[in-house]
């Protein structure tokens, strides 16, 4: 189980499996605390950051959504669920 | 005992054999040499200091000696031995007194690991301690030395020991190392402050120490809160403003600067975090040192009642 701590929106964590510590910005920040609470399908995400940052889930909003799942996903903090069709967990 | 109460001739003599015991804040270090200008800066840089006498433990075992052969005589050089084993490249013997300060710096970074070690310079005042991170050429030495000279306490200049246990400052007050302007500078502003010998052609540029002060030293068994991370840096046109900045970057940031930060894993990421937790955190931009203590004792102002009593 990884360590985080929040300041101000901002999250860092800490990795227990490689030993890094990251920093997320804001949009990965909202996304990690939003999965912890419950998986979430892709669309549940980008309407929930939509409504937190109180902008247009447009084409231009999705995209960058879409990359603070990516690179959450990369760091190895958001997996998806084993099942197809199945939310992502943190 | 101080080394003060020593002779020259017997603190050399000690030198020589079977060297001699320094502490410095929490480490014992025995230092064995020949080099005249090595005596004569511990001389001069840690009069201050406790000289234990006697069959006394040493964290480190240090020696500066010149190799044998032709260095001995030609392009003079000198080499650091830590437990008999040289860990670094030998420099020119002219470099042999910061020389012993950086190598006591590698000794304590790479094996103090019952801290955690950061990168920063640390100054003190009312029990509240603030850190000071940078790279070098940020001005921080400069400023320390402004600072403990006006009023703060130093705790470090080069490294700053933060306790597992509970996350306090641990001091280690040894001489400032002061880089060219740097040097001038300090020394019109504070002439009575001791400094040893310019040092020419450093990596670092042209290197003096400058000897730290009196109370520092003798206060080296009182740790500190941390109450404040600032960043300094040196610039022409800086305006001398503390500007907040995010604790989340700081945190990144000074495991950057941390020594021994992966050693500690999810411990080290812990203390950090509740050191940030603990502290207003800044970046610092000045022109002028004048500016910068005002800036500083803004953060830590005398207490009213000390006040009236130094009236």
């Amino acid at each position: 189980m990884d360590s985080w701590r929040c300041w101000d929106g901002e999250i860092v964590v800490y990795d227990h499996c490689s030993g890094n510590t990251m920093k997320l910005d804001i949009i990965m920040s909202e996304v990690f605390r939003f999965v912890l609470r419950r998986p979430a399908t892709e669309a549940a995400i980008v309407a929930h950051l939509a409504a937190t940052l109180d902008l247009a889930a447009d084409a231009h909003f999705r995209r960058i959504a879409d990359r603070a799942l990516l690179r959450l996903h990369q760091a190895a903090l958001i997996q998806p669920l084993s099942s197809p069709g199945a939310p992502p967990s943190a | 005992m101080k080394l003060s109460a020593w002779s020259r001739a017997a603190l050399w003599e000690r030198l020589r054999n079977p060297g001699l015991v320094l502490q410095t804040g929490p480490f014992t270090s025995r230092v064995r040499t020949s080099i005249p200008a090595v005596a004569d800066g511990i001389f001069l840089l840690y009069a201050d200091y406790s000289a234990p006498q006697g069959d006394v433990f040493a964290d480190f075992h240090i020696a500066l000696r010149q190799p044998p052969g032709l260095r001995r005589w030609f392009r003079r050089q000198v080499s650091f031995y830590f437990d008999g084993a040289a860990p670094f490249k030998p420099l020119p013997l002219a470099q042999a007194l910061p020389m012993l300060e950086w190598g006591l710096n590698w000794c304590i970074s790479n094996h103090a690991h019952h801290y955690l070690i950061i990168h920063a310079a640390t100054v003190e005042k009312g029990g509240r301690a603030i850190l000071l991170p940078g790279p070098p050429g940020s001005g921080k030495s400069t400023l320390t030395a402004f600072l403990v000279y006006n009023g703060w306490r130093l705790l470090s200049d080069e490294l700053a020991l933060l306790s597992l246990e509970d996350g306090s400052v641990s001091p280690l007050a040894r001489p400032i190392s002061l880089k060219n302007k740097a040097i001038d500078i300090i020394g019109r502003r504070h002439p009575e402050a001791r400094m040893s010998p310019r040092c020419e052609d450093t990596a670092k540029g042209t290197v003096a120490l400058l000897r730290a002060p009196r109370d520092s030293v003798a206060r080296s068994h009182e740790p500190a809160r941390p109450a404040w991370v600032v960043f300094p840096q040196y610039k022409a046109g800086g305006d001398g403003r503390l500007r907040p900045r995010s604790k989340a970057g700081t945190l990144i940031d000074i495991g950057h600067n941390a020594f021994n930060y992966s050693v500690h894993g999810k411990r080290g990421f812990d203390l950090l975090s509740q050191t940030i937790d603990r502290c207003d955190c800044y970046d610092f931009c000045y022109e002028d040192l004048d500016q910068a203590l005002a800036a500083f004792d803004g953060l830590a102002p005398v207490p009213a009642l000390a006040q009236a009593a130094s009236a």
